[in-house]
């Protein structure tokens, strides 16, 4: 049933889908990411060195960016149209789980088909489902990072938090920052709508934001402490006000922290350099510096987001697949090529090679030594739940908007918060 | 003095409507790092590099995607042309059995959200081998599948007097004869109209070549557009604009050449 309409995908092998294949690796391959014209270029390019080692081997590619992507990949989908090859990420896996669109990759690790040993074990089970099947191998980490405006806050007499700051740290350094300000500039950006910012602190505080079943596993009184602290910042007039929230571009070098008026804010630790890059064409002494996420009560740290290839469950040329997934993740020189395009690479090696490279931009080198941090420090990941994307993410940003605009009480936004959510998640 | 008044105030709400165009614009012969620094139009350090760049970068190839873009749109104005005209011909000058309800159904189809229509559509054409080419994109145009243009038409073909049939029919004429010596060249604005819109649907749909077309030899405007802007990767705003402002031309073009017939076509439809 789920094999039944494939598309042009023609490969020679016949192994069913789920099957540990070790076959043959030629044919066609349909290969999906996400990605801007760098990374098509970057992702082209590796497929090339893999046709090269593999020359029976016909690429069929797509790229839609980000937000395309998805609505392309959920018809393909639901048309069990999958291409063979699919990047995905931790956030959304649980929905191709659930819709039984992506394979369990187990069994082409057990066999070799997919090399895992250059990849620290907390880094591969970030590609594993609620069920602890690898649905995807991960090749690229980001993380959440904390950029601070460190000229702004020269200027303006602030010293930046030491290593090892705690969440309540920040935020009350956040509350001394802003009076020390030029007139107009805000300590920290509007960041009490981000849902991710709130799972990192949950998680930083030392529990699941999830349980087992993709349910909420916070409680309410959790969600109002969180949104109470950022509503006391806002009314000391110390967060980017609401109506500039509003129109910010959701790229992070058009926000108003790039641009130099606000002191902190939050990005993956990968956009940093293009932060950078917009405030140096303000002001040319400008400098941005990332930090890792405040630290919580709970052992957690800054949990990794990752992005990787999975096989769709239609799909019918799994040793290629299985061989190209393994190229991309592990492939020395490929690795190099790539330069950590999409957050620093799994493969220890690749990730080596890179921040002993001297062709690297510096902003690019500070990720990766953060994120080589992270890896080290026993690195650990959310399982989200199936709707996270969707709902979660959605819900929590509206109602916290309905907040800062003075529509709801803190209590009723959270209220409307977990009977949008609770009932759509999982 | 009233006037000058009148003027003035037109050109002011002109201003303001067409500042994002011109900001747009602007923004494209700025470098990188300075197209959202300001909310002015001058930069010291102008340049046409976000043009050269875009045009070619990588594997892009903005040459392409403009052909790519007026085969789709060409082939869809001809399919709609055709397929709208003589399917409105029979609904207004022809009689046939079950004619009321065949098309009260089409006025329905209306009324179907694209997104229900979408993933069936999608396994029909997947199934049919034509993911990947502009077959989806242009082969329903030519089955009459926009019931709005078809009953613009319809519309308009009512009000031309029935006498002007029943003299041509005298001297011999039949159906055919009818819709392509009479109807037709009466129904220039509403075909003026109808070709317009269909250029402006058919230029600006993104979600369809999104789905249809994966090679990126294939992509039209729109599509390539949004490749500057993917949330996990450097955002490139000013190619984006260089880009966007030159995928504007065609529709200014086509509709200063065809604005005469669709004002015509608005005013004889009644539609507002």
């Amino acid at each position: 049933l789920l094999t039944g309409c494939s598309g042009t995908n023609s490969a020679g092998s016949t192994q069913s889908p789920g099957s540990a294949a070790t076959g043959e690796v030629t044919g066609a391959l349909k290969i999906t990411w996400w990605g801007g014209t760098t990374r098509d270029v970057k992702t082209g390019g590796v497929i090339d060195m893999f046709v090269k080692a593999h020359p029976g081997v016909v690429p069929e590619t797509d790229s839609p960016v980000w937000n395309d992507y998805f609505t392309k990949l959920n018809v393909q989908a639901a048309s069990k149209t999958l291409p063979c090859v699919v990047q995905l990420q931790n956030r959304q896996i649980a929905d191709y789980v659930k819709s039984k669109s992506v394979m369990p990759l187990d069994d082409l690790v057990a066999s070799g088909a997919i090399n895992v040993t250059d990849i620290p074990k907390g880094v591969v089970d970030a590609g594993r489902g609620a069920d602890g099947k690898l649905y995807f191998l991960p090749y690229g980490l980001a993380y959440d990072a904390m950029a601070v405006n460190t000229s702004l806050a020269a200027k303006s007499g602030i010293i930046v938090p030491a290593k090892g700051y705690t969440w309540d740290d920040f935020f009350a350094w956040v509350s001394a920052a802003q009076p020390k300000l030029p007139s107009g500039d805000s300590a920290v950006a509007g960041l009490g709508g981000q849902a991710n910012l709130f799972v990192d602190w949950v998680y930083a505080n030392g529990s699941d934001p999830f349980t087992k079943d993709g349910k909420i596993a916070f409680s309410k009184d959790v969600m109002t402490k969180y949104w109470n602290s950022w509503e006391k910042l806002r009314k000391e007039g110390a967060t980017l006000p609401p109506d500039k929230v509003a129109e910010e571009p959701s790229a992070p070098e058009g926000t108003f922290f790039a641009k130099g008026t606000v002191l902190a804010s939050s990005f993956g630790g990968n956009r940093i350099a293009a932060v950078q890059n917009t405030l140096t064409g303000i002001d040319p002494n400008g400098k941005v510096t990332p930090m890792l996420l405040p630290t919580g009560s709970g052992s957690g740290g800054n949990p990794l987001y990752a992005s990787g290839f999975a096989i769709s469950q239609n799909c019918k040329n799994v040793p290629t697949a299985a061989a190209f997934i393994s190229f991309f993740t592990n492939d020395l020189n490929a690795g190099v090529f790539f330069a950590a395009d999409n957050g620093g690479p799994s493969n220890t090696k690749v990730l080596n090679a890179l921040l002993a490279s001297t062709d690297l931009p510096a902003a690019t080198k500070s990720d990766l030594s953060l994120y080589e941090e992270i890896a080290n420090n026993n690195p650990s990941h959310i399982v989200f739940p199936a709707g996270y994307q969707a709902q979660f993410d959605a819900s929590f940003k509206r109602n916290y908007d309905a907040v800062s605009f003075g529509q709801m009480s803190v209590a009723q936004a959270v209220d409307t918060f977990f009977s949008e959510v609770n009932s759509s998640l999982g | 003095v009233g006037a000058l008044v009148r003027h003035t105030l037109i050109l002011c709400a002109l201003a303001i409507l067409l500042y994002p165009i011109i900001w747009m614009v602007a923004a494209s012969f700025r470098p990188a790092n300075e197209v959202f620094t300001t909310l002015g139009f001058f930069t010291p350090h102008p340049t046409t590099d976000n043009y050269t760049q875009a045009w070619s970068a990588g594997q892009l190839n903005f040459s392409r995607y403009f052909v790519n873009s007026f085969i789709v749109v060409t082939l869809s104005i001809a399919g709609n042309l055709f397929a709208c005209s003589i399917t409105a011909y029979a609904f207004a000058r022809m009689e046939f059995p079950f004619k009321k309800f065949l098309f009260a159904l089409l006025l329905g189809t209306m009324l179907l959200p694209y997104a229900v229509t979408l993933v069936p559509q999608y396994i029909l054409f997947s199934r049919l081998g034509w993911i990947n080419t502009f077959l989806p994109l242009i082969v329903p145009r030519w089955f009459g599948v926009d019931a709005f243009f078809i009953f613009l038409m319809v519309q308009f073909m009512r009000s031309l007097p029935r006498e002007l049939d029943d003299s041509a029919r005298m001297d011999g004429c039949g159906h055919f004869r009818i819709f392509s010596r009479i109807i037709m060249p009466l129904a220039l604005p509403a075909i003026g109209t109808t070709a317009l819109f269909t250029f402006v649907n058919s230029w600006n749909d993104f979600l369809g070549p999104l789905l249809y077309l994966s090679d990126s030899n294939l992509w039209t405007v729109p599509v390539a557009l949004n490749v500057f802007l993917d949330a996990t990767g450097p955002a490139q705003y000013g190619e984006l604009f260089a880009m966007a402002t030159l995928s504007l031309a065609p529709i200014v073009g086509f509709f200063l050449v065809s604005q005469r017939l669709l004002i015509e076509g608005i005013a004889t439809t009644g539609i507002k």
